[in-house]
């Protein structure tokens, strides 16, 4: 039989395919329905494409931080309670939410290319960036919530339902927060530097909260 | 395989401390029946044991080897708990056939063949949804999931929960031919004291976090006696024996007695029964002050 870290990360990474199996199937959908709203719009497939590319971005970060959450909470307690080590748990989360959020970005980016929407490239990438934070964000987020209970996720929804609340009004008076980097080159190497860095130092956390948890 | 043991386990949570320096050695090639209270700690002991929850203090092996993070010690291990119907999140939609997948994934001697006929025998929809199951059902895939398993030592927490008697039966009987055959290591945590007290060849009891006792269970039993008659002369019988849970009725008393070596007479004023592994345990753990 194969090593126990090799099954590990082979159930790890189809799990990453369900979860973006799931994410296409919502994207099917999504893009019915775009083609339903778009019907009389001059660029049909613009439109469809931009939001199918903006939506795929969108649920790169959501489905990640949830499954994320998910993780400590449930699902790797299942594995954890039928022998897995906490380092193939680890381990493990960091292969499905990679193989999600590349099987995201290689659709995207197909999309951009075979329509010929190289501008939103930039986007797909950032969308990556964001993916991959919240994906390490919402682990320690899903410890901590093991930890100390629902108010953890209770702060959070109020934390950002006050930024949301804050970038809402902001644009209600004309005024935007631009966070994209599209057309400067530089800055998305920065982002990507920095990404990188930040993922390092929250996996670090994530690991110290791993290696000494416990079956649900 | 050898021994899986335990040495001066603690465990704390918090402020509270669980487990107060435990030490347990687990022979293979046996089946136990690990018997406590509700809130003993037989649980977290189980959980300490099989590395799926970190002792405060203490150290756990198998063959020597720590368990803890240990591929080799962790092939040779399962236990099976119970399967939460709610999590976190909301009601638990993993299906039955999600759980099977995944055991078969992380149990190195998983028996796919053995799992299926399992599952028709307590006839089990491996498509429904682990909130949808009844607490019987829920049983049975907790059996089905450590004897599949085929791990060398196995341990099951409560398992005959919420199933009937049928259910039970077969169980015990799963249990005994599995053994037969492989001379698997069994540990069952019960509180069904009497119908699975055939089945234990070693008792472990273990009583607000320590262990009380761990030995044979016929030699323990051939040391038991429930001893009745008038109190002066029962107390003069059981004088120098460790006695427990005495009860008066009027004159007459009655007493559980637990000798280092069996006794041969207490005399004939008293009158002298065998006891049974549950009202042993009962002896030894009711406490008149904690009520029932």
């Amino acid at each position: 039989m194969k090593s126990l870290a090799r099954r590990s990360a082979e159930h790890y990474f189809i799990q990453g395919i369900k979860i973006f199996g799931l994410v296409m199937g919502l994207q099917v959908i999504l893009a019915f329905e775009f083609f339903l709203m778009g019907a009389e719009m001059t660029d049909m497939l613009g439109y469809i494409v931009q939001n199918v590319v903006a939506f795929t971005g969108m649920f790169m970060i959501l489905f990640n931080t949830i499954y994320a959450i998910y993780g400590p909470n449930w699902l790797d307690s299942v594995v954890l309670s039928m022998g897995a080590r906490r380092k193939d748990v680890f381990w493990g989360q960091i292969i499905q939410q990679l193989t999600f959020i590349t099987g995201c970005v290689i659709v995207s980016l197909a999309i951009c290319f075979i329509f010929d929407r190289k501008m939103l490239v930039g986007f797909t990438f950032l969308a990556a960036a964001a993916s991959i934070l919240a994906g390490v964000i919402g682990t320690v987020i899903g410890y901590k919530i093991k930890k100390f209970g629902k108010i953890v996720m209770m702060i959070i929804i109020m934390i950002m339902a006050c930024l949301g609340g804050v970038v809402g009004a902001m644009a209600a008076v004309g005024k935007q927060i631009h966070i994209s980097a599209l057309n400067n080159g530089l800055s998305l190497t920065v982002i990507g530097v920095g990404t990188i860095i930040v993922f390092i130092l929250l996996e670090l956390w994530a690991y110290k909260l791993n290696s000494k948890c416990m079956v649900n | 395989m050898g021994t899986l043991s335990g040495k001066n386990i603690v465990k704390k949570y918090g402020k509270d401390t669980v487990l107060k320096n435990v030490n347990i050695d687990i022979e293979t090639g046996k089946i136990y029946g690990l018997i406590g209270r509700n809130g003993a700690g037989k649980t977290t002991l189980l959980s300490i044991l099989t590395a799926q929850n970190p002792a405060t203090e203490g150290t756990v092996t198998l063959d020597g080897q720590p368990v803890w993070e240990n591929e080799e010690a962790l092939s040779h291990i399962c236990y099976s708990r119970e399967i939460p119907q709610v999590t976190m999140f909301g009601p638990n939609s993993m299906k039955v056939k999600d759980y099977l997948k995944t055991a078969k994934v992380f149990y190195k001697y998983w028996d796919e063949a053995y799992a299926k006929e399992l599952v028709a025998l307590f006839n089990l929809n491996p498509k429904k949804r682990v909130s949808k199951l009844s607490k019987g059902m829920l049983s049975s895939l907790t059996i089905i999931i450590a004897l599949a398993s085929k791990a060398d030592i196995t341990i099951l927490d409560e398992p005959v929960a919420g199933l009937d008697v049928v259910a039970r039966e077969q169980f015990y009987k799963l249990v005994i031919d599995e053994y037969a055959q492989t001379g698997r290591t069994f540990i069952i945590s019960t509180h069904i004291i009497e119908e699975a007290a055939s089945l234990f060849e070693k008792v472990i009891i273990i009583d607000d976090g320590q262990i009380v006792l761990q030995e044979n269970t016929e030699e323990l039993l051939s040391r038991a006696y429930r001893v009745s008659g008038e109190d002066t002369l029962v107390d003069k019988a059981t004088d120098g024996f460790k006695v427990y849970h005495p009860e008066s009725i009027g004159r007459n008393k009655v007493v559980t007695v637990l000798a280092d070596e069996p006794v041969a007479d207490f005399g004939d004023d008293v009158q002298v029964e065998p006891v049974a592994l549950q009202n042993l345990f009962y002896a030894m753990c009711v406490d008149d002050r904690k009520g029932a």
